[in-house]
């Protein structure tokens, strides 16, 4: 385990986000002491639990990528339940469904190889099962 | 009494089917199919799903976990902890007990024994026991024909309402020949397969047999699971000790073997299947002994609980031989690169 | 012109441009091509600047060269003795090293001050994507360039119903005006037709949505306003320059860039000038997406109307506001810390009248532009400079 994994791990392993108690901002994977968007500092957050559901922003399909990536590899804006918006890799997910609005749902994975370890986190995937949102 | 509180069980969706790694290799014919996990997936997302499953399923948080017993022959670690890994992820407290247990396919039920022997004596109030493996063969060996990719967990604890089922007797038994190893590096495969068998599987599962008839009276069992690298092993078995075919419950024709975690997904599989007083016996296999548990029945599960294991028997996305090998990272634009 | 002491406004002229051909040159080095830009801008000043007069430098340029230090500059130019700066702002990085610069001499501490922008990209095979961050958990993760504004297309035609097309208008108009400017990498014409079936690097960016990985070197000579007229009767005035962050994790659309707004905001505010003064602009297109977000951002165009400009013609060489009329980054390339000075020396010529077969017809106030990705992908830099004659 790296020093740099292991300083995100809480958040990556576990999805804990971290919530700004003056303005409501999700925080993640950083944990701060300021806050992004209301640029309280010192910031107050607090640690919550995201939830693996979200929503896709907007994508990309990488076409061409160095060769230690698979390609196409999708790569997706997401917005988690909570309002975090991170990277997403997108697996079991078809062309055809891809869509900006898609619902997704959190699926552990290997990111990477570092010098022979296994390097996990979040990958996503479309939520199966699940109602339209009429919202969308 | 110690008794099956959950289980979860994750078999990846992708399949090959044999014809189509024969016909890869000029071979014809070649019936079932095999499990594969994708390249970025290994030991520790298998069997991290399968363990969410059970604590889902038994509506247990991760945080009243004693134990996290994690057995598999195919992390590719010298090295380092898969327990650790999937604790971790599931949110375990930090006075959990994590351990790992590996070389032989048999550690699927030493790590069962232990944890069952931590509940029994008090030390803990819930454990849970994942098995997870994706083997990976030499292209073109008759390995392949078997190797495939899987996790289950099962979440024991002290017999209460929701128990499924419960443990009634156990025997060990361990005899001359050692079976089948591998060196670091190697891939499965450095020894005669039918000396194995008979002298290694056999004996073991007959040896194992003859330990559990003196603790307990029974010659017949309603589900039996009989842990092999091969369905015509089971059979064989199943032969000689003159047990019923229709109770043999093998996952081995539609997924392959998955190692360590076969053993458990067949005994989900048994679960799912069972009335409630029905009795199931399972040995498990490995390098160096064999172990044999029976479980008496409470509450079965039945075919219908979200993700059951027969559910995920049944066949996904169909891949192609060179998939095959991209995604178990035998054709990869850099070896041993990115997964 | 007034001056106000928080201001930039009037108080740096530019009095000597000059760049070197872009392209793949595999027979420069780093020092070699630092250094013909060097010589490019000095011959270039009307009645002529010795080195000896320059007083302090400062030198954009991403790709660690000589362990990250503005030694490179001295070693490749001979301005040793001399403060040498070495500045690094993703894709702004050269605009950047001009705003500093511009800031030390409207401060008072230089008359004369060198900028000089240079990248060397084509002696990694991979080039700009294999830099890009793979090895990262959450941020960056595995987003190259062409993702990170291909995921600012996808938004875009989702949100205002925009096809790809509409985006490919941007390249076929900077391919055609490129082929005419000297500099440029990539001097070939495109039809819509060509750029809408090249093959994906990103979907839904194809090959001519993106620019080339290109080498690159350009250099500005500047100096304290009241002194300009010792060296050309025609210098070209710093109007106002704005610089500014964001990422799109604190909140927000994904169809614009905030950055590029605020740094709008600052520059427009200091000159004193609207979008609707500026008579042409060198705006930042690593992709043809960025260029048409760019001119809602910069204020030329209402929010999701930017592809009008091009449907109009407004935007074209001969247009009523030409953009990119050397044909931009992607036909000039994108050598990171050249680019933002390459625009800046193009501007210089175009408000000198001596911009050739791009010439646009007697311009009074230029615009430029650059955003850059920094780290962790998920935000970005923008800057601005508006110059006049």
């Amino acid at each position: 385990m790296t020093p740099e994994h292991w300083r995100l791990r809480r958040a990556n392993d576990r999805l804990i986000g971290f919530k700004c108690r003056s303005c409501g901002w999700v925080s993640f994977p950083e944990r701060r002491k300021t806050c992004k968007r209301c640029r309280a500092a010192p910031a107050q957050f607090e640690e919550i639990q995201l939830s693996p559901y979200g929503k896709v922003l907007s994508y990309v399909i990488q076409q061409r990528l160095p060769e230690e990536f698979e390609s196409p590899l999708a790569v997706a804006v997401i917005e988690l339940e909570e309002g975090a918006r991170l990277y997403g890799h997108l697996v079991e997910t078809s062309a055809e469904e891809l869509h900006v609005g898609l619902e997704v749902e959190a699926d552990y994975r290997v990111m990477y190889r570092d010098e022979g370890l296994n390097v996990y986190s979040y990958k996503f995937a479309p939520r199966r099962n699940v109602a339209h949102d009429p919202a969308d | 009494m110690i008794g099956i509180q959950g289980y979860g069980v994750y078999i990846p969706r992708q399949r090959i089917k044999l014809g189509e790694i024969n016909g890869a290799w000029g071979r014809s014919g070649g019936r079932g199919e095999l499990a594969v996990a994708t390249r970025d997936e290994d030991v520790v997302t298998l069997g991290l799903k399968s363990a969410q499953q059970a604590l889902a399923a038994a509506n247990i948080p991760a945080d009243k976990l004693g134990a996290v017993y994690v057995a598999s022959v195919s992390s590719g670690y010298m090295e380092s902890t898969v327990a650790g890994q999937i604790g971790y992820a599931l949110g375990v407290a930090g006075d959990v007990s994590i351990a790992d247990f590996g070389l032989s396919t048999r550690g699927v039920t030493s790590a069962l024994r232990a944890c069952a022997d931590a509940i029994a004596c008090g030390r803990i109030e819930y454990g849970l026991v994942v098995g997870s493996d994706r083997l990976i063969a030499r292209p073109g060996s008759t390995y392949e024909l078997s190797c495939a990719a899987g996790a289950a967990a099962i979440l024991l604890g002290r017999e209460s309402t929701g128990t499924l089922a419960e443990l009634e007797e156990s025997a060990a038994y361990s005899g001359s020949c050692l079976g089948r190893y591998r060196a670091e590096g190697q891939f499965r495969g450095t020894t005669d397969e039918r000396f194995v068998m008979e002298h290694s599987y056999l004996d073991q599962l007959a040896g194992v047999v003859e330990q559990l008839s003196r603790r307990d009276e029974q010659t017949s069992w309603d589900h039996v699971v009989l842990h092999a690298p091969e369905l015509k092993w089971a059979r064989r078995a199943l032969k000689l000790l003159k047990l019923k075919p229709e109770s043999l419950v093998s996952s081995l024709g539609q997924i392959g073997y998955a190692g360590c975690a076969s053993f458990l997904i067949d005994l989900a599989l048994a679960l799912e299947q069972a009335r409630p007083d029905e009795i199931i016996l399972a040995i498990s296999y490995g390098p160096g002994g064999s172990e044999a548990f029976t479980w008496q029945v409470k509450c079965a599960p039945g075919l219908e609980r979200p993700a059951s294991a027969q559910s995920q028997l049944e066949p996904g996305e169909n891949i192609s031989y060179p998939t095959y090998l991209r995604y178990n990272g035998l054709y990869a634009q850099q070896p041993g690169g990115q997964t | 012109m007034t001056q106000p002491t928080n201001s930039l406004r009037g108080r740096v002229a530019i009095i000597g441009a000059g760049m070197i051909d872009f392209g793949e040159l595999f027979s420069m080095s780093l020092e070699e091509m630092i250094e013909q830009a060097y010589l490019n801008a000095l011959a270039s000043v009307d009645k002529g600047l010795d080195a000896g007069e320059i007083e302090a430098a400062w030198l954009g340029t991403v790709y660690p060269a000589m362990g990250n230090t503005g030694l490179v500059l001295a070693h490749a130019t001979g301005l040793f003795d001399i403060p040498v700066t070495r500045v690094e702002n993703a894709c702004a990085t050269g605009s950047d090293a001009f705003r500093n610069a511009s800031m030390a001499v409207a401060a008072g501490i230089y008359d004369v001050a060198l900028v000089v922008g240079a990248e060397k990209m084509r002696d990694e095979p991979g080039g700009l994507i294999a830099r890009s961050a793979l090895k990262k958990l959450w941020l960056g993760r595995g987003v190259t360039m062409p993702a990170y504004f291909g995921l600012r297309a996808t938004a875009y035609m989702e949100r205002y119903g925009v096809g790809r097309e509409g985006i490919a208008a941007v390249s076929v108009k900077n391919h055609a005006n490129g082929v005419k400017y000297p500099h440029a990498h990539l001097r070939i014409n495109c039809s819509l037709d060509e750029v809408l079936k090249a093959p994906y690097v990103s979907y839904p960016l194809g090959l001519y949505d993106c620019c080339p990985v290109t080498d690159g070197a350009a250099a500005l000579l500047i100096c304290r306003a009241e002194l300009a007229q010792r060296y050309t009767d025609s210098p070209v005035y710093l109007l106002g320059s704005g610089l500014a962050t964001d990422s799109f994790v604190r909140g927000g659309d994904l169809t614009s860039f905030k950055a590029t707004q605020e740094a709008a905001r600052q520059a427009y505010e200091m000159a004193g000038l609207g979008p609707e003064q500026i008579n042409v602009a060198e705006i930042h297109d690593c992709f043809s997406i960025t260029e048409l977000i760019s001119y809602e951002d910069l204020g030329f165009a209402p929010a999701g109307r930017g592809a009008e400009l091009l449907e109009a013609g407004t935007v074209m060489l001969e247009g009523e506001r030409p953009i990119n009329p050397s044909g931009g980054l992607l036909s000039k390339g994108h050598p990171l810390g050249a680019t933002g000075v390459a625009q800046l020396v193009e501007l210089y010529e175009q408000l000198r009248g001596q911009a050739g077969a791009v010439q646009v017809k007697e311009p009074q106030f230029a615009l430029q532009h650059n955003i850059g990705i920094g780290r962790w992908a998920t935000g970005s830099v923008g800057c601005v400079h508006i110059l006049g004659r």
